[in-house]
């Protein structure tokens, strides 16, 4: 981007390079919540977001395709079990899109 | 936008304590202190034999532990579901231990050595000095904990904690009324349980347990 489209004001190009994988909200609250633990069950997660079952499942497969979660099946006892971790790639993007964001807003002029 | 990680973190591990089990188990803790004093104002325990006032904690004791690893495991999990906190939370926990560790072995070195009548009787107080003791470290360990922990209630469970042996001790000794004990145990151990109680009824209301829930962690994908 050059400085002069930095500094223009009606170049909504930025908005582009939002990460729509994250923008979505249902996804930034999973990713948000797996990124302040080092790992959690779908429960857990599901208790503290207050999404339905599918809608979870949803868009966890969504982050997975993105490379942002990674699910673990794992046994406890003989039940299976599955455990949910951000990735590196998901925590970085996540930043990013945070600092995106606040700048987008801080750029924000009040007609 | 406003998004804390700190609080959001915060917040999450905060949840485990709506299960009211931590509560029960302190308030059954503080019980198994008072009991055998109660049971003895009663004259229903007899202190000749020191079976008897150690048997009552102790089985209290035991049924607090047991309704604090069962319910964890067999109530809160299936609800809350489990989660692996981060580093920071980790170093937190590792702090608790190590006070807790502390507190033991404060507690060992003060009974062995009331055990040997090193400490003077009383006094003008009324208050034993390994109860005076027992008193200042469950508020220092209590409200430590609570700070590492997050956990607000135990600071006012520090308190009840504090309060309970020297003041069942100093009525004893400075006033005439009739069952020192059960009157302060009942407003120190009470209210813990009765908080308890209530939290954990309010989250077997508010998180009731179903099927699909086992079933999702199953079929998370």
């Amino acid at each position: 981007m050059s400085k002069r489209s930095r500094n223009d004001s009606t170049d909504l190009s930025v908005l582009l390079g939002i990460d729509k994988a994250i923008h979505e909200p249902a996804r930034l609250m999973i990713i948000a919540y797996l990124s302040v633990v080092e790992s959690a069950d779908f429960i857990f997660l599901m208790t503290q977001i207050g999404l339905t079952q599918g809608n979870l499942s949803f868009h966890l497969s969504k982050l997975e395709e993105f490379g942002y979660v990674v699910i673990k099946k794992q046994f406890i006892g003989k039940r299976p079990h599955t455990m949910l971790s951000i990735t590196d790639k998901g925590r970085q993007n996540l930043k990013e899109y945070l600092k995106t964001m606040k700048n987008l807003i801080d750029s924000l002029v009040e007609s | 936008m406003k998004l804390n990680f700190k609080a959001l973190e915060k917040r999450a591990y905060r949840s485990f304590f709506k299960d009211g089990i931590y509560d029960v188990f302190l308030g059954l803790i503080l019980l198994s202190f008072g009991l055998p004093l109660i049971l003895n104002e009663f004259s229903l325990l007899d202190y000749v034999t020191i079976t008897m006032p150690l048997l009552v904690p102790i089985i209290i004791l035991a049924v607090a532990l047991l309704f604090m690893i069962f319910g964890k495991k067999y109530i809160t999990t299936p609800r809350l579901g489990t989660v692996h906190f981060g580093k920071s939370r980790k170093r937190k926990m590792m702090h608790v231990k190590l006070l807790l560790v502390i507190s033991v072995l404060i507690g060992v070195i003060t009974f062995f050595l009331s055990l040997f009548k090193v400490f003077p009787v009383g006094g003008a107080t009324g208050i034993p000095i390994p109860f005076l003791i027992f008193g200042i470290q469950a508020l220092l360990v209590f409200s430590f904990m609570a700070y590492f922990m997050d956990f607000t209630r135990l600071y006012l469970y520090a308190l009840l904690f504090a309060v309970s042996l020297p003041l069942t001790f100093w009525l004893k000794k400075n006033t005439s009324l009739p069952y020192p004990s059960l009157l302060v145990f009942s407003f120190t151990a009470g209210p813990i349980l009765i908080i308890g109680c209530i939290v954990f009824i309010r989250f077997l209301t508010r998180f009731p347990l179903k099927k699909e829930l086992g079933v999702a962690n199953e079929q998370a994908k």
